[in-house]
Parts: structure tokens; sequence; C-alpha cells
């Protein structure tokens, strides 16, 4: 009877975390936040152009914020330093750019990206999303008109199957224009509305 | 196992229990009952959902592809532009099935165009603003709020609490490619401390209860660019924006929602 009733948890259990990881508890979530100090970060170009800041952004606004695997608490083993965000240069050709990977999963989602209080003078930062299997978006947000807060898209609605997010320094202003990047974050669409949305992680 | 073998017999023979009885428990979760009926305009979503999950699936294999600036394999001309408008199409229907009533939202509307008449337009050439209604969102900066809608302007997006009509947060928009730059009044007419009066002004006005004395009052400033947060207990906040030139760039109410 011990060994039968063992059996039976132990099948229970596997099958229970199965159906938890498949709704995405361990992975990305229906409100994922991807930090630019984590390993859904990628940063392109040279290096000697990428400049990281601690103290500043969405991890340092909440101390420590949440991200994605834990990327953002305030000893991550991603960041050089803590609580940070990264800035390049403005160019006016493509030299440093950045990825932020979503997930590519497959629901309508709202995104968003934070701005920080700091190191972010653009007022024409080029963002594109990819979503729809192949779908581009591009626009532009001025990064000089925001402190310390999240940014949605220009006009539109909500996005499926967000993939990549991108940001280039080709915004051909002054060479002394930053660029600022730091957390993105995709929400999805629940009843009408993605409750807890933008930011928080919680419930 | 170990842990088990130390444990109470009676105790051990209730862990399965409880076990199935949570499997049961997810599983009733995901499921709907029989004989239920599901809600039309949600039967929609899920059938233009599909409609799009096939077309994307169809282009996989049959679509026209290209590899971009940053070398990843996006949609080309024709499945592009096929794509992209099936996607608009289906979007929209979706955001309008579940939107408020034009006639309410008609409401809001007027609410947004006093509120701009009100608080935009105090300096020289800044073009009037025509609101129209965007979504539902859950939440303002990481305050979870019920009946909140998005709205934007030619310069702006609005939130707004749908019950009383009032503003939350106003701030100048993204823009998407090819549209006109916003427009920026950023003539070097104010100071720091002048912003600061006109930002309290503009929370007096909101008539919300709040004392802005009790509140830590952090300012930030870019380029030409002036903030003003007064930050409360929990994380709440106020913050305002303004333009050297005077415009107001931003408002933003991160939580004081008690007294709307």
């Amino acid at each position: 009877m011990r060994n039968f009733s063992k059996f039976v948890l132990s099948l229970a259990m596997v099958a229970v975390i199965g159906l938890l990881g498949a709704k995405g508890v361990f992975a990305f979530n229906e409100r994922t936040i991807i930090c630019s100090g984590g390993s859904y970060f990628d940063k392109y170009g040279p290096s000697q152009y990428w400049y990281e800041h601690s103290g500043y952004g969405w991890c340092n606004k909440t101390s420590p914020g949440w991200c994605e695997n834990g990327q953002c608490s305030d000893q991550s083993p991603y960041n050089g330093v803590s609580r940070s965000m990264w800035k390049t240069y403005s160019g006016c050709s493509l030299s440093n750019y950045a990825r932020w990977n979503m997930g590519n999963i497959a629901q309508w989602s709202y995104w968003y990206t934070f701005v920080p209080n700091g190191y972010s003078t653009t007022t024409a930062a080029p963002f594109s999303i990819t979503y729809n299997g192949g779908s581009t978006y591009n626009f532009t947000i001025n990064q000089n008109a925001y402190n310390n807060r999240w940014i949605s898209l220009p006009t539109t609605s909500n996005y499926y199957q967000v993939m990549n997010t991108w940001l280039d320094d080709d915004t051909c202003e002054s060479p002394s224009t930053q660029i600022g990047f730091d957390e993105t974050e995709i929400c999805k669409e629940a009843n009408s509305s993605s409750a807890y949305c933008p930011g928080s992680h919680n419930p | 196992m170990k842990v088990l073998n130390q444990l109470p017999k009676k105790a051990v023979a209730i862990l399965p229990l409880i076990a199935v009885f949570i499997l049961v428990g997810v599983v009733a979760s995901r499921t709907t009952p029989v004989g239920a009926q599901q809600d039309p305009k949600q039967t929609r979503i899920e059938s233009l959902t599909k409609k799009l999950q096939d077309a994307i699936a169809d282009v996989q294999k049959n679509g026209e592809f290209t590899t971009d600036r940053h070398g990843e394999k996006v949609y080309a001309g024709e499945t592009a532009t096929r794509m992209e408008q099936l996607h608009k199409e289906v979007s929209e229907e979706i955001n309008e099935l579940q939107a408020r009533p034009a006639a309410e939202r008609a409401v809001t509307v007027n609410a947004l165009n006093q509120w701009n008449d009100s608080f935009l337009y105090k300096v020289s050439g800044q073009p009037r603003q025509n609101v129209r209604y965007i979504r539902q969102v859950g939440g303002i900066q990481n305050f979870k709020k019920d009946g909140v809608e998005v709205y934007v302007s030619e310069d702006y997006a609005y939130q707004v609490d749908v019950a009383t009509n009032k503003v939350l947060d106003a701030y100048i928009r993204p823009k998407e490619v090819g549209e006109p730059k916003e427009f920026m009044d950023m003539t070097p007419r104010y100071d720091s401390a002048q912003l600061e009066q006109m930002a309290k002004d503009v929370i007096a006005s909101q008539n919300l209860g709040v004392d802005l004395d009790k509140l830590t009052l952090e300012k930030g400033q870019k380029i030409g660019t002036y903030f003003f947060t007064w930050q409360g207990e929990n994380g709440k906040s106020l913050q305002v924006a303004f333009t050297q030139g005077g415009q107001l760039i931003g408002y933003t109410n991160a939580g004081f929602f008690d007294n709307l």
C-alpha cells in the first residue's frame, strides 16, 4: 500500500508540475519583464561604445525589481554592476544595437518599455518589434520626455506572438545624445485588460 | 523518500489524496464545464485568433521571407503586406469586441477634450489634439486599477478612469515611422522653480485630496525637460513633466486613487 501511495503521489506531482510548466510559470509568464541585464537581452556592436550604469532603471526604481528569472535582483550575476541600465551614443549609421527576446509566445500581448531618469536623451529612439510570425512594427520614442516610467506603443493596441524588440543607435542626432537601454515588458491580454501591468509582477 | 519514511503513516496515506485533489482542481480550472455556454464575444475572439494562427502557419511554409538589418528572418513582399493587414484587421475587431459602447467612450473623449483645454495649449503654436479610443488597460505604472481606458491624440497618450472620467496619466506618446514629430516647445522660458510651482498647480487642479507637503519631492531633468515626482507611501507617486518652454508633457497619478 505504501509503495502504491508513493507511486501515485509521484505521478500526481509530475502531472501538476507539467501543467504549471505548460502555462509558463517557469519561463515566460502572462506578464513578462525582460531585463537588460539578463540572458534574454543581447547587445551588438563594438563593446567600447557600450556603457553600463548602476542604480538606474526599473530594477533600481523598485529596488530590487522583478525581471524574468531574477535577473533584476540586486546582485545579478548577469550584470557587471547592480540595478543597471545600458547606454550608447547616437550615430548616423547602425553600429550598436540590442535585442530583447520577447519569447515568441502564441498570445495577444501589450508591449511596454521602461525609460530611466538618466542616460536617455534621444528624442527619437528607433525601436522595432517583430511579431505575427515575421511582421515588423517600427516606431520612435522620445526618451528625453520621460523620467522613470513605462511607455507603451504609439497608437496601436495588442500584438500577436511578439518575437523580439530591437533598439538601434542610428538616430543621427548630436554625438553626445544618449540612447538608453532598460527593461521591456509584454503583458498578456486577459479579460479585456492586463491586470497589474505595466510593471508589477503581482500577484 | 527518506522524508516520507519519517512522516506518520496516516500522513503518508493522505498525501496521494491531496495530490489528486490538486490535480483535479487544476484540470477543472482549465476546462469549460459541460453544457456551459461560451460568451459569443469570446467565441468570436477565438475564431479570429485561429484565423490568424492558420495564416501564420501557412506563410511559414509558403510565404516570402527576407533577412532584416538585424539579421532576423522577417516577411517580405506581398507576404509582409498581407500578414500586416490581416493582423491589423483581427486586432482591431478583437479590440472593438472588448470595448465599451462607442456612446460611452464619447463621454470620456469629451472629458479629455476639457482636460486638454485646461492644461494644454498654454504655449504658442501647440496644435489642437483630436482624441480617440485605443484600448482598456489594467494598471497605471505598477498600480492595479480596474476600469481604465487608453486614448491617444496626435501627440499625447492618456489613461482615464472611466467611472469618474478623471485623467490618471497623460504623456507625450511615441510615434510610428512616417508620423509628424510631436510638438515640443523648448524655448528657454522658465526655470526649475517656476516649473515646480506650475506642477503643483496641475496637481491641485486634479482635486485628489493629496497634501504634497506630506510627500517627498524628487526633481529630475534631461535636456530642456523637467520632471517633478512626489513620492508617497508604498511606491505611490504623482509626477508632472514640463518642457522648459512651459508645455505640459506629462502627468501621472500612480496609486492615489482614493479620492477620484
